[in-house]
């Protein structure tokens, strides 16, 4: 599809330079056509594919971004409705010992009308700082209560509803990338930061490097990696370059 | 989402077409009925100015619906003379004038005004090649102000052709380049022209033609950072809680064990440390949060919710603990605090009350108290500075009342005389209990709080009026700290300056060098004593967020580079410069 697209846009840059050339019959009859240089007419068609190429691109890294929401989103909602792994894990292996134990601890646990997504996220902060086992025990326990279908206990327990995250969710996020894609899409000029912010740089009375030179914390992973790339080849090539020649003139 | 003139109904647009009206009733607003709909999402509303039409911008079109029985009256393509439109046309803002002209502004940077009636297009005014994103008309109707997304506003003007005619035609006059990134909202005030841009900054910009004298109120102005405090130091265990629209993050500070002369930078022993990143759940910005000057207390308010946490620092390890059954308080809370010992919090609500709660050793907390002004107050409580000794607590209402209760038995002691202009800041001075007010016409009162009466040094100042430079700085006081070593300096900082004022120095006089620390760095020790005056000002670091003393010798100052954010801003537009 990217050739495609680059004959089309030579194409289309071609045509360019024949339409600067005014056609013989608009012209009067006494004055010869002008004359437009092949190399004008060659820039001026590379330049436009140029452009067309990089539009495309930008289109095409934003379609990739949206499939990829879309697959997080799916992604995330499918883990949503699963409970976090640990709990999973810690579920099937004190399934066993704690059946019995855990009846007259559920009814005492369920008792206490805290709606299930609060315990998720205090749980999770917790997790952080480490205290996991205490909580993910109770947790557990509440856990085992409410997705214990089978028996049912008699008992004062709050039924709590979740709210729905699966509708509304893909609804915003279908609004969020139509405005992405008219805001931020390939028809619409935007530059990155750098330069737009380096121009200023460039102007002004005092000439500077471009921003992502002069700011040191910008794009230093990236940097980083080139020249670890980078130097280790040229080593390479020179001394080995160095040692030929010395061969080739063992007097020196 | 727009309200009518009378502000009793809303009307919402909504992705499949719809638009609803909602009634607005005390406490919320209860749904009415939908209206026509069509398909193509709404993305602009707006009411006629008596309320019997509404026009709805969408993709390619736009509809005016008379809102009483319902339905579509009129429906108008905005792209309808481009034979093969490669892309759609997308109307971005749109207003429904009194005259029945319907003025839209779209994706292609046109402004175009037409007659909804009749249907056809009076007028069209390219302004940009690229999309123009907000509109705002003003209440007299004769001039609007449009954002487009290269940072550029316009301003159109309904003039007459001919000098003294009849006549009028929209012209576009003023063309402002104030913003880097989108320009997403205007608003069009009687004098001035309003701006807020996706670079963070808002930009009021008067009309000459409006303003009467040249005062304070002809000046240009631009906004970067919110006239609030965000950032809130725990003294005694060196901890800063920065807060983000968000989550917090708590920080210790580095140390250093080596002295050096001015002006050098010394290297750390150790290094500040992250401690925590707290995110706030729900989609709601947090308000204000606070840490305990002691830092084992950390609480945040949203518009919904409040929270308290209990902080636990062992060793590396830092651990959060939520305080459970924290009481439910209805209305939110504005403005939190913790007393100087962190036994108890203050909690600014509306109504001008002030909940007080006791904060219990293993992670709770009580309700003691609720204090009330005795007249009754309509607007809520925004600011709040509690005494060293905490004996005293000063709270700022939305009607710039400032009132003073005595914590010992709960009772109101006094109110500061009122002064016609919104305050700040304010703080009150760890040993003489004076209480120092600093107002957003940069203004500073001292009022004593044992006797109830301005101090003599305020008095002075206000006899003889602080310096013209001072009374022309364009943010206000955020902050106001005081030295434990000396109790006649008052430490304050604005977002470009931080101030030490000695008290026992005279003050300067509008012909003397208000900024002249650099020259009196120069000048030998005689001369500078006759030169030395009460302001002393550093301008070295900006912007500032926030300037505290941690202990005798060492001064915190919080700078946030607009640079460190500008780049992770969503992306400009090009701009095509001449040479490059």
């Amino acid at each position: 599809m990217a050739r495609r697209q680059k004959a089309k846009a030579a194409a289309a840059g071609k045509r360019k330079a024949l339409a600067a050339l005014p056609s013989p019959a608009s012209s009067s009859e006494d004055e010869a056509p002008e004359e437009v240089s092949f190399g004008v007419a060659r820039e001026a068609a590379e330049a436009e594919r140029k452009l067309v190429g990089e539009a495309a691109r930008r289109h095409r890294e934003l379609l990739k971004e949206k499939r990829r929401r879309h697959q997080e989103l799916f992604a995330e909602q499918k883990k949503r409705r699963l409970l976090p792994e640990a709990v999973l894990q810690e579920l099937q292996e004190l399934q066993e010992l704690q059946d019995v134990s855990a009846r007259p601890a559920e009814q005492a646990a369920a008792d206490d009308p805290v709606t299930l997504g609060e315990e998720l996220e205090a749980e999770a902060v917790e997790l952080e700082q480490g205290q996991a086992q205490r909580q993910g025990q109770a947790e557990v326990q509440e856990k085992k209560g409410k997705r214990s279908k089978g028996a049912r206990t008699k008992g004062n327990y709050v039924a709590v509803c979740l709210k729905d995250h699966s509708a509304t969710g893909l609804h915003q996020q279908l609004a969020r990338d139509f405005l992405n894609a008219q805001l931020y899409g390939p028809h619409t000029n935007r530059v990155p930061a750098n330069e737009f912010f380096s121009l200023a740089n460039k102007r002004g009375p005092v000439k500077k490097a471009a921003i992502h030179f002069v700011d040191k914390s910008w794009g230093e992973y990236r940097k980083s990696q080139s020249r670890y790339c980078f130097l280790p080849l040229w080593l390479k090539v020179h001394l080995n370059k160095s040692r030929v020649s010395m061969l080739e003139h063992p007097g020196l | 989402m727009v309200a009518n003139s009378t502000g009793t109904q809303l009307a919402i647009g909504c992705e499949d077409g719809s638009v609803k009206i909602f009634q607005v009733v005390p406490g919320g607003i209860q749904f009415e009925r939908n209206l026509d709909r069509r398909k193509g999402r709404v993305l602009c509303l707006s009411w006629h100015p008596s309320d019997t039409h509404i026009v709805a911008g969408s993709i390619d079109f736009f509809r005016v619906i008379d809102v009483t029985s319902g339905q579509t009256v009129q429906r108008i393509m905005v792209n309808y003379h481009v034979e093969k439109a490669k892309r759609e046309c997308v109307v971005w803002a749109i207003a429904l004038l009194s005259s029945g002209t319907v003025v839209s502004a779209d994706s292609f940077g046109r402004v175009q005004f037409w007659d909804w009636e009749q249907g056809t297009l009076a007028e069209s005014h390219t302004v940009s090649t690229s999309a123009v994103l907000s509109l705002a008309v003003a209440q007299k109707e004769d001039s609007i102000i449009v954002g487009t997304s290269t940072g550029a506003t316009y301003h159109l003007q309904l003039l007459p052709v001919r000098l003294g005619g009849l006549e009028k035609r929209w012209v576009r006059t003023k063309p402002f380049q104030f913003h880097s990134h989108d320009v997403r909202a205007v608003a069009h005030s009687p004098t001035a022209l309003i701006s807020g841009g996706l670079d963070a900054q808002l930009v009021i910009r008067p009309l000459m033609e409006k303003v009467q004298k040249k005062s304070y109120d002809a000046v240009l102005r631009k906004f970067t950072f919110p006239h609030r405090r965000l950032v809130s130091c725990a003294r005694k265990a060196r901890l800063l809680l920065f807060q983000f629209s968000q989550y917090l993050e708590l920080w210790r500070l580095g140390s250093t064990e080596e002295t050096g002369k001015d002006g050098e930078v010394l290297p750390l022993c150790r290094m500040p440390e992250h401690l925590v990143q707290l995110k706030s759940k729900g989609p709601e910005h947090i308000y204000s949060s606070c840490v305990s000057p002691c830092g084992t207390w950390l609480g945040y308010s949203t518009a919904s919710r409040f929270q308290l946490y209990r902080v636990h620092c062992d060793g590396d390890g830092v651990s959060l603990r939520k305080v459970p059954k924290v009481p439910k308080l209805l209305p939110p809370a504005y403005q939190l605090q913790f007393s100087a010992d962190s036994e108890s919090l203050f909690v600014a609500s509306a109504r001008g009350s002030v909940h007080v709660f006791q904060l219990l050793e293993p992670g709770g907390c009580k309700h003691l108290h609720t204090l009330r002004p005795p007249s009754g107050c309509s607007e809520a409580v925004y600011l709040l500075a509690p005494s060293a000794d905490g004996h005293w607590l000063a709270a700022v209402s939305g009607d710039w009342a400032i009132h003073i209760y005595n914590l010992k038995c709960f009772k109101h002691h006094c109110v500061v005389p009122t002064y016609d202009c919104a305050v700040s800041a304010i703080a009150i001075h760890p040993s003489t209990n004076n209480l120092v007010i600093a107002y957003s016409d940069q203004q500073l009162f001292e009022f004593s709080i044992p006797e109830k009466q301005y101090t003599s040094w305020s008095r002075t100042v206000q006899s003889r009026g602080l310096h013209r430079a001072w009374l022309e700085r364009d943010s206000p006081i955020t902050h106001i700290t005081f030295n434990p070593k000396n109790p006649s300096h008052i430490l304050l900082h604005d977002t470009y300056l931080l101030c030490v004022l000695d008290k026992s120095l005279p003050l300067p006089d509008d012909s003397a060098l208000l900024m002249n620390q650099s020259t009196l760095k120069q000048l030998p020790e005689t001369a500078r004593k006759r030169q030395l005056h009460a302001f002393k000002i550093c301008k070295k670091f900006q912007p500032l967020l926030f300037m505290d003393l941690l202990d005798k010798n060492c001064l915190v100052v919080v700078e946030r580079p607009i640079m460190d954010f500008k780049t992770q801003l969503p992306l400009p537009v090009q701009q095509k410069k001449f040479g490059t």
